[in-house]
């Protein structure tokens, strides 16, 4: 079944009279239970697609096109305002949040208040959306959160810096679940964390995952991450999904030059050590984006085309999809 | 390849004493950042320090350019105890090392253009008799580190450049003064992903080039392998095993070293995940207890030994130093994990 379905969605900022395309003609589709790994540098837009999912975009974020759809329902229906911004206040969209999409954020350490109780900010969670449960049922939610994330119960109690990094992050995940929601979007859920703990986390987002039967997008820019965690895999470029698919398949034959560097600049720790491959350039600026195919300026391939026309996102094979003019030419048919 | 000695550093401690309350008795805190260390760094060579946040791998890099000076032990530069240097022989030792920082965005003088920036050094130094040389020095030191053409970098200001650049003019400017070695503390961590790849190489051509020789300190041990021909992991202040990268990573050790390099994420769809053996996070730093610091994390601990005697580092196979007792046993298949161990795991933290 389908759950999400992102249609041809364009967000962009106005930044001092200048427009920044963050978001340019995105789609993405999710299924209930499973799991999307979101992959781009800082400033490919992947952040901006998540608060889009949400609805959470500042007020200077203008929805330009597309469509968001939850759950059969047009989330925009409720917030888009006449001249493209958002009403992140709305009352439906305010029922859904949390309760259906919930975001596990980056930093959990400036994510919770510092002068509350974490167990009571996770109780205020679950009260704001159904006020009428009894103290004893609020009680028993909690334990059975910090059970299932494995943070002992007796530190219920306990104020944000009493915890470790990894227990807050855990906190984090129990407060994203507290209310059972059909999606979790996962903004670089482990970035802060030790690789130790990160491989705990991940782990059990994975078993939570399952036993919930719930949907995830996970962003990230680390590639191992999306491999160890993800059925679907997006790469985002400048903006723009360049490439799409399973993540085996696009890990496989990766069929865009931007995906083919990204992988390739990775160290791999077990696999044989050969120089490492490398973009040249940086990441363009959104407010003026490349002619053509915004990848042409670093891509090793580019050809005239490139420089004229933006390639469109095409199927090379059942569900694998990439933005190159060359996809097939160079990556072969497969 | 590997040449002479240039730096030795010689069971090298740092204590941090904690500041108590006015009104608070008893013995006082002491955090041991790095609690005796020795290694050895030769010419042409490049060492990966590994370990998690509070491991004192970014202390010991900061003792190494004398950003800090330790609690007790000593480190020879070339042979001179670098703790005795005064005056100019201080200047002249400061010229000789450098260090490139984690955050290329904080490490730059916004104010200064790029030109200023990579000058300073050179007229602190004396190094160069006429600006024009001075200016052709800092030119060599940008193209040296893969900013091409040099000349066009010298009127920028930081903002001016990407993220990449920034870091390399970083690079650039520990180069000027034509360094006998540098300090690289996580150079790449803040740097997009397209782009970290192209500041290693540069850091392994430098090494070839010049023959400098690198501390290289990061807590990712696929960088560290790609980086370094030794690698040294700590824990809690302590080296708990190193011997050549290959080794340390084909073949770790120490329980600590086998659940660090199965946690690593690979990027292959295919690969079956090992299971790493660990139980919860770094402990503080703050009054360790006796024997040895892995204990509270590790799942072979054994009563009556691994509480009570520290084990030293020792060479088991040549070249590989461990730190931990019973290395063999657990190597062997000898000593199993307890069992309630195993199953508490996955929810200690």
């Amino acid at each position: 079944m389908v759950l999400l379905k992102v249609e041809d969605l364009s967000v962009h900022y106005k930044i001092y009279g200048n427009w920044v395309r963050a978001v340019d003609d995105v789609s993405i589709e999710l299924d209930s239970g499973e799991t999307l790994g979101l992959v781009g540098e800082s400033g490919s837009g992947k952040s901006t697609l998540a608060y889009a999912i949400t609805q959470l975009l500042p007020n200077n974020a203008y929805i330009k096109k597309g469509k968001i759809i939850f759950n059969d329902q047009d989330l925009f229906k409720y917030t888009l305002k006449p001249d493209g911004t958002l009403n992140v206040y709305d009352e439906n969209i305010r029922k859904i949040r949390w309760k259906e999409i919930s975001m596990i954020f980056q930093a959990s350490l400036n994510a919770f208040n510092p002068v509350y109780k974490v167990g009571d900010q996770i109780k205020e969670a679950i009260l704001a959306h159904e006020p009428d449960i009894s103290e004893e049922e609020l009680e028993r939610r909690v334990i059975e959160l910090y059970d299932f994330v494995g943070i002992p119960r007796d530190r219920i109690n306990n104020y944000p810096h009493e915890y470790s990094g990894g227990m807050k992050q855990r906190a984090m995940i129990a407060m994203a679940l507290a209310l059972r929601p059909k999606l979790v979007l996962a903004d670089e859920p482990t970035t802060a964390v030790d690789v130790i703990t990160q491989d705990r986390i991940l782990k059990e987002i994975i078993d939570l995952q399952k036993k919930l039967g719930m949907a995830m997008i996970l962003i990230t820019h680390d590639v191992s991450v999306v491999a160890e965690v993800s059925h679907k895999i997006a790469v985002m470029y400048a903006g723009q999904i360049v490439e799409k698919g399973t993540t085996r398949e696009v890990f496989k034959h990766y069929a865009h030059p931007y995906t083919e560097g990204l992988l390739n600049s990775f160290p791999n720790l077990f696999g044989e050590k050969k120089r490492l491959s490398f973009i040249p350039g940086s990441p363009p600026d959104l407010a003026n984006p490349p002619k053509g195919c915004r990848f042409h300026p670093r891509c090793p391939y580019a050809r005239e085309i490139c420089a004229e026309q933006s390639p469109p996102l095409i199927e090379i094979s059942p569900g694998h999809y990439s933005a190159c003019h060359f996809a097939t030419s160079i990556y072969g048919g497969k | 390849m590997i040449g002479n000695t240039v730096v030795k550093v010689e069971n090298v401690k740092k204590y941090y004493e904690l500041h108590k309350g006015l009104l608070s008795f008893g013995p006082s805190l002491v955090v041991k950042a790095v609690d005796g260390i020795s290694f050895e760094l030769h010419e042409g060579e490049i060492i990966g320090i590994v370990g998690e946040t509070g491991s004192g791998k970014t202390t010991t890099g900061r003792m190494l350019v004398l950003l800090e000076r330790p609690t007790s032990g000593k480190i020879y530069f070339e042979g001179t105890d670098i703790s005795e240097l005064k005056g100019n022989k201080l200047k002249e030792f400061r010229k000789n090392v450098q260090m490139v920082f984690q955050d290329p965005y904080e490490s730059l003088n916004p104010r200064f253009t790029i030109l200023k920036t990579l000058m300073e050094p050179l007229i602190i130094h004396k190094i160069g008799d006429t600006y024009e040389e001075r200016v052709d020095i800092v030119i060599r030191a940008l193209e040296d580190a893969g900013l091409k053409p040099g000349e066009e970098y010298l009127g920028r200001y930081p903002h001016e450049v990407s993220g990449g650049q920034r870091q390399r003019i970083a690079i650039a400017r520990a180069l000027v003064t034509s360094p006998k070695f540098i300090v690289a503390d996580e150079p790449v961590s803040m740097l997009d992903v397209s782009i970290r790849a192209g500041v290693l190489n540069l850091m392994l051509d430098l090494r070839e080039k010049l023959r400098i020789p690198f501390i290289f300190i990061t807590h990712d041990i696929a960088v560290a392998r790609y980086m370094s021909d030794r690698i040294f992991v700590m824990y809690l202040g302590k080296i708990v095993e190193y011997g050549s990268s290959e080794d340390v990573i084909f073949d770790p050790l120490h329980p600590y070293t086998r659940s660090l390099v199965a946690a690593i994420p690979v990027p292959d769809p295919d690969r079956k995940h090992e299971r790493v053996l660990i139980k919860g996070e770094i402990p503080s730093p703050i009054n360790v207890p006796p024997g040895c610091k892995f204990i509270t994390r590790c799942v072979y601990a054994q009563k009556g030994i691994c509480d009570v005697k520290e084990p030293e580092l020792r060479e088991v196979k040549p070249g590989h130093f461990v730190a931990c007792h019973f290395a063999e046993q657990i190597m062997n298949g000898e000593l199993k994990p307890k069992e309630e161990d195993l199953q508490k795991e996955e929810y200690m933290m």
